[in-house]
């Protein structure tokens, strides 16, 4: 059954669209990405959605579609602003900062152990020297020291 | 939270244990959540030994999981999802698992970027534009500048490390949490009452054309009302261009009712409907837009509302200059 199977695939994709945002969000210690993950489980649940009104023949799944997008934006507009406020405040983007907020009686979780940066030899782009050599200040950073 | 622990159970304890498809869907979801238990970030270097571990789970957990998909009769439609599904899990991947937030906002860029495509592929062409405009054109470079401005030395050890031994439990609930999910998508939904449910829809094809010309009709549904089942018929052409229209209503109507008592009698459709606009038609934005402004207006009211709430409240926030205390 062709609609069937079409029905089934895409429920099974907005499955795992939402399990890997849910996955993310509870793993990683960016804000950003964690927002990031909320907007993932939003596409999760917009492919099932889309699925639904498909298979029924209904606009409703769609309706829903238009207003999560309209939602998602009103959230990532609240949602960053507020992420820049923590950001000054705090002056990190980690979640960890804000553990003062936990329930009274719970402990703070540590890092144990912080790990090495891995050094990567960095290739920048050359080209060949024209002209006189500037005054280059030296304290100056004119690159991202990694990406 | 018990709530939801009944719930699981009570899908778990519907699960057929001794069916073959159960245990290829649980070592689908121990495949790919072993991979991606070692693919986030746990402060660890990537060692060969991880990203042997990785390569194998993850691809041999597709793999499972490309078998155990029902089949799409159209090849081109199943080559296309398969590229659509393809693109957008391996984006979805690297977005949860780049130790550079820059990296994390791109790949989810191409992540949505797939989404557009399957959203396309099921014929919502408005909603597939609207993604790639709105969600990767706007959303994600607002997300994108923001990185930039609060983080512009790039990532920080706390992207490359989690909750301590997080990941692993982590992996564990989203591996049963996924398994509980596909028990109730797939396994769980009557795939016989749906067949049964085609093979009526098709029966009753039968007698829509009889009464229209096939061309005209474009596809027909049930609505489940308190009087009983309402068909509506989709028809391809506006109704104002069909000049038969209210005839061809009044017989299909007349002998659907006749046909019922005799053929179907727990169908009871009360009324037949014909309406212009489907979610499969060609001037699908035409239809969705109609739909939208007049028997949604209220909604987009109050998400126009919502809207200027929160530009208001974002202006709030951002202007703010103290600090938190």
């Amino acid at each position: 059954m062709n609609e069937i199977s079409l029905l089934q695939n895409y429920l099974l994709i907005g499955a795992v669209l939402f399990a890997l945002g849910l996955t993310g969000f509870l793993v990683r210690r960016n804000l950003i990405v964690m927002f990031l993950c909320a907007e993932m489980m939003l596409q999760g649940v917009s492919l099932s959605l889309i699925a639904w009104g498909r298979y029924h023949g209904d606009w409703g799944g769609q309706m829903l579609v238009v207003f999560i997008i309209t939602v998602a934006a009103c959230e990532a507009g609240i949602a960053l602003a507020l992420v820049l406020m923590l950001c000054r405040d705090a002056g990190s983007l980690d979640i960890t900062i804000w553990q003062r907020v936990r329930e009274e009686g719970s402990a703070a979780f540590v890092d144990r152990e912080i790990p090495e940066e891995v050094v990567v030899q960095e290739h920048w782009p050359t080209l060949t020297p024209a002209g006189i050599q500037p005054q280059v200040d030296p304290e100056d950073q004119w690159y991202r020291s990694h990406v | 939270m018990s709530h939801i622990g009944l719930t699981a159970l009570t899908a778990l304890a519907a699960v057929d244990w001794s069916s073959w498809g159960t245990w290829h869907w649980i070592a689908v979801a121990t495949l790919l959540a072993l991979a991606l238990w070692q693919t986030v970030p746990n402060g660890r270097s990537p060692g060969l030994l991880r990203r042997a571990t990785v390569m194998v789970a993850g691809v041999s957990g597709l793999l499972l999981l490309w078998l155990a998909l029902p089949g799409i009769t159209a090849s081109t439609v199943q080559a296309a999802f398969a590229g659509f599904a393809t693109l957008t899990i391996f984006a979805a991947v690297a977005t949860i698992s780049a130790r550079s937030p820059v990296y994390s906002a791109i790949w989810f860029a191409l992540a949505l970027l797939g989404t557009a495509g399957l959203f396309l592929l099921q014929g919502s062409q408005f909603l597939g534009v609207a993604t790639v405009a709105v969600y990767a054109g706007a959303i994600v470079v607002t997300f994108l500048f923001v990185l930039m401005l609060a983080q512009p030395e790039g990532h920080a050890f706390y992207d490359r490390i989690s909750w301590g031994s997080t990941p692993g439990f982590v992996g564990a609930v989203t591996a049963v949490f996924f398994a509980v999910i596909v028990a109730i998508a797939v396994t769980t939904p009557d795939a016989d009452a749906m067949t049964a449910r085609a093979a009526d829809a098709a029966e009753l094809q039968e007698d829509v054309s009889r009464s229209f010309p096939p061309a005209t009709v474009r596809a027909q549904r049930y609505l489940s009302t308190p009087a009983g089942v309402e068909l509506a018929v989709s028809l391809a052409v506006p109704p104002q261009d069909y000049p038969e229209f209210r005839e061809a209503q009044e017989s299909l109507e007349k002998e659907l009712l006749a046909s019922q008592q005799t053929l179907r009698p727990d169908w009871n459709i009360q009324r037949v409907r014909l309406v212009a606009e489907d979610v499969r038609a060609v001037n699908h934005a035409a239809g969705l837009g109609a739909q939208l402004f007049s028997r949604h207006l209220i909604a987009v009211q109050a998400a126009g509302a919502l809207l200027m709430a929160a530009l208001v409240g974002a202006v709030a926030i951002a202007s703010r200059s103290g600090s938190l205390d």
